[in-house]
């Protein structure tokens, strides 16, 4: 089995925080640390999944990563519930965003329990169109290139009447973060 | 060095894990209250075993932690707390605000404007606005749920009638990011308008009811008001008699056996550094 975290405990905290400070301010970029593995995900999932996912957490896998030696990886290091049904994951990960499924397909929470959403970590290149955020955690806005397709974004869009439910996404570049909260109002140029 | 026979922080590490989860949707539905799995720690609730939980769910070997109780660094409290994170991290700890990546606080928000990057962690002894006014939890989440706080603003509305003004000088409740009605924790309502657009990320926990919100920084945040009554700030009409600060939240101190009284900043880091300061102009 290969390795994880060098020193799990410390590791995971200094993940946690990079995380905590993409969802805190949006479109802020923050890296994770490398992490020395063969495995079809980006480095910065892997980090993310082994910071936050364990046993009492469902995971949602798109058809290209699920894979034996993923799945034995995870099962090992993460102790993951592994779904095949996206409305039941507490997290998903997307590697292929040309296959994304449809954003509705997943939780957003109830009125009473929005916290019930899915978190989506979408593999992406941070290139292309320049979009400008707004919201809770940015001051005035920021530009920047997502590198998410227009029919996502618009998807995206379409779920902010249902504030404050919502799905909470962490974008994925190798080992580059940028996190996305449901509060944040994206316009694309 | 941290004692080797705890875990690093005291929590094990699955406790720390559903605690960030719990703390990034926190985080992602600005003043919303998330239910967590809180833990004992070995100290009584009233000790803040919310924010601590927060804390030690956030701390780093990188970090420099500040605790304050009151706006001081030295009571009991704060500094139980302080040894308890020396003794289970081994990470530095500060009494200056400007040093601090984390401030973990009892009642009041520091005088020296907080920075990106500073985490601020609140403790909270009771996390609901509604449970005063409405004690059916259902009814209260309900509320929140479909943002209906009519009957805050009624009892808000009752206190000025009857007695010309809002009662609650502390704990004063806020509307976050325009959704949801939220409790600052017993901080005087002098300390509500730091809450507003702050450039740091502000965490509140409350053990014993189990509950976890935040407001990310640059979030708005307003205290409850009334267009004939607008929310307003205590004053006093002294100076603090030790730094001159007329800007400051101030504490009545008896200083000496006759029980000569004065004012002074309740922020001792605050007062300290103007003092510092002046010394060092004359
Ligand atoms: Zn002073």
């Amino acid at each position: 089995m290969q390795a994880a975290f060098q020193d799990s405990v410390h590791d995971s905290q200094q993940c946690f925080r990079h995380i905590l400070k993409a969802m805190s301010e949006p479109g802020t970029k923050v890296t994770l640390p490398s992490i020395d593995v063969e495995l079809p995900i980006a480095n910065a999932t892997l980090s993310i999944l082994l910071t936050l996912v364990d046993q009492s957490t469902s995971l949602w896998l798109d058809d290209d990563v699920r894979q034996r030696a993923l799945l034995d990886y995870l099962d090992f290091h993460v102790g993951a519930v592994v779904t095949r049904n996206t409305q039941d994951a507490s997290f998903a990960v997307v590697t292929d965003i040309g296959a994304i499924p449809d954003l509705t397909l997943f939780s957003v929470g109830t009125e009473e329990q929005p916290h019930g959403n899915c978190t989506l970590i979408i593999e992406t290149s941070f290139q292309g169109k320049l979009s400008r955020l707004t919201g809770p955690g940015i001051e005035n806005d920021v530009e920047l290139a997502l590198g998410l397709p227009e029919p996502l974004l618009d998807q995206r869009q379409a779920l902010s009447v249902l504030a404050p439910c919502g799905i909470d996404m962490i974008l994925v570049d190798g080992n580059d973060v940028i996190a996305l909260p449901r509060t944040t109002q994206i316009e694309v140029y | 060095m941290s004692d080797p026979d705890y875990n690093f922080a005291y929590l094990d590490e699955q406790t720390k894990r559903m605690i960030r989860r719990s703390l990034l949707k926190a985080v992602a539905i600005p003043g919303y209250q998330v239910p967590f799995g809180s833990r004992e720690m070995p100290m009584p609730y009233g000790w803040g075993t919310g924010g601590i939980q927060l804390t030690a769910s956030l701390i780093g070997l990188d970090d420099t932690l500040k605790v304050i109780d009151q706006g001081s660094d030295d009571t009991t409290n704060a500094v139980s707390i302080r040894k308890f994170f020396r003794r289970t991290t081994g990470v530095a700890t500060t009494e200056k605000t400007t040093e601090a990546t984390l401030i973990q606080t009892r009642h009041r928000i520091p005088e020296t404007p907080l920075q990106k990057g500073q985490i601020l962690i609140y403790q909270v002894p009771i996390p609901d606005p509604l449970s005063f006014l409405e004690p059916r939890e259902t009814e209260a989440r309900k509320m929140h749920a479909l943002s209906e706080y009519g009957i805050m603003h009624t009892k808000l509305y009752e206190d000025i009638a009857h007695y010309g003004a809002i009662l609650h000088t502390y704990d004063y409740p806020v509307m976050v990011n325009d959704r949801y009605v939220m409790r600052p924790s017993p901080i005087p309502k002098f300390d509500n308008p730091k809450m507003d657009n702050m450039h740091a990320l502000q965490v509140f926990g409350a053990g014993r009811e189990k509950r976890i919100y935040a407001v990310p920084p640059y979030t708005k945040v307003k205290s409850l008001d009334f267009e004939d009554h607008p929310f307003e700030v205590q004053r006093w009409e002294n100076s603090c008699a030790l730094c001159g600060a007329d800007n400051t939240f101030l504490d009545e101190i008896v200083v000496d056996d006759h029980g000569e009284r004065l004012f002074a900043c309740a922020d001792s880091d605050y007062c300290q550094t103007r003092q510092a300061e002046q010394g060092g102009q004359r």
